[in-house]
């Protein structure tokens, strides 16, 4: 049971994410000392194993293909170390695993857009919203699994789900590898534009299997909508409108109409 | 009387849609602005300050607000449009 845990777990899009994984995910509140030290030394490890530049400045759509394969066979082990490490610290609580999920997807959806000018707009909006996306979706499944748990359930997590994760969790910190080391390479330009894109596919497989798997069988339709990946990427679009002043006021609904009535 | 802002994404979003859709998403409006807790428009709330409502069978818009739908009475809200979408279900099933 535990161990079927674990890999719900590696779910979250805060585990995933190596480099100062306690600080970028935030989870210097959660964890006690010990287990962020075991965190930092699993991290170091994958550090030194795990070559972001070669997935950066893959020259080709072969050598990007090739890094990334071989970037996985790292980081997936390490995934699931992470995941241990974590989930034995939360004292395999649902309630406290759900909090920290909440709060490390928004630490990591700050730095995103606190970084934004280190990547181009469409890129950080595919990017953002895969993995909000993805963190929601690792939200019912906490919630899903506690209710089976108290049902006396067993947990049967999908081998799937949690691969996409990991590759999702794997894309996302090569671009925050990339505003670590900028380069305007068309190369570095092209590959980072190929990653956003095979993290909206992960995303997009991560909520067909929600839907296949009934998580949003009590969820309104408004609802339901709302984390589709196409509703995202529009909602971190408005984000980025907001946070940048591109908006228009109006005194009222009915000026608003009368500015903009379709002809 | 509330206070509208338009974001960019909203008038993007609102364009992209069909002649039937553009004119049902501004009538959804025009209620909204009479009367937000009307039934037909099923204001829902999606995350933090962010609300849905209808404007077609297969089509939501969303809004942001603070304080709840019985502030939207108060001259002081302020409604910000964020996006307009039609269920993308059929990329989501199995075929």
């Amino acid at each position: 049971m535990q161990q079927l845990n674990l890999l719900r777990f590696t779910l979250l899009p805060g585990t995933p994410l190596t480099g100062h994984l306690a600080k970028t995910a935030g989870l210097r509140d959660f964890l006690k000392a010990k287990d962020l030290r075991k965190l930092a030394g699993s991290e170091a490890e994958v550090e030194e194993r795990l070559s972001y530049q070669k997935i950066l400045d893959a020259q080709n759509a072969t050598s990007l293909e090739d890094a990334l394969v071989e970037g996985l066979e790292v980081a997936v082990p390490y995934y699931m170390r992470v995941g241990e490490i974590i989930w034995r610290g939360v004292e395999q609580n649902h309630d406290s695993l759900l909090h920290l999920s909440q709060t490390s997807s928004k630490t990591i959806e700050d730095l995103f857009f606190h970084s934004r000018q280190a990547l181009e707009r469409d890129v950080l909006i595919r990017s953002v919203a895969s993995l909000r996306v993805v963190a929601a979706i690792g939200e019912l499944r906490i919630k899903d699994s506690k209710a089976k748990a108290a049902l006396g359930q067993e947990f049967d997590p999908p081998a799937r789900y949690f691969m996409y994760a990991c590759v999702i969790g794997m894309l996302a910190t090569c671009l925050m590898k990339s505003w670590e080391t900028p380069s305007s390479s068309v190369a570095r330009r092209r590959n980072l534009v190929d990653i956003s894109t095979e993290m909206r596919s992960g995303a997009s497989m991560v909520y067909k299997d929600a839907m296949q798997d009934g998580l949003f069988k009590n969820a309104t339709k408004a609802t339901r909508m709302f984390w589709q990946l196409e509703s995202q990427e529009g909602e971190v679009e408005a984000d980025l409108d907001i946070l940048e002043s591109k908006t228009r006021p109006f005194d009222s609904m009915k000026d608003y109409l009368a500015a903009t009535k379709t002809s | 009387m509330m206070r509208i802002v338009s974001t960019r994404r909203f008038e993007k979003a609102k364009k992209q849609l069909g002649q039937l859709d553009q004119r049902n998403v501004e009538k959804a409006l025009r209620k909204f602005g009479s009367n937000p807790r009307l039934p037909s428009l099923h204001l829902e709330k999606l995350q933090g300050n962010i609300y849905s409502i209808k404007f077609s069978d297969k089509g939501r818009l969303s809004l942001e607000f603070e304080g709840g739908p019985e502030k939207l009475l108060e001259p002081s809200a302020i409604v910000t449009l964020r996006n307009a979408e039609i269920d993308h279900d059929e990329l989501y099933r199995n075929p």
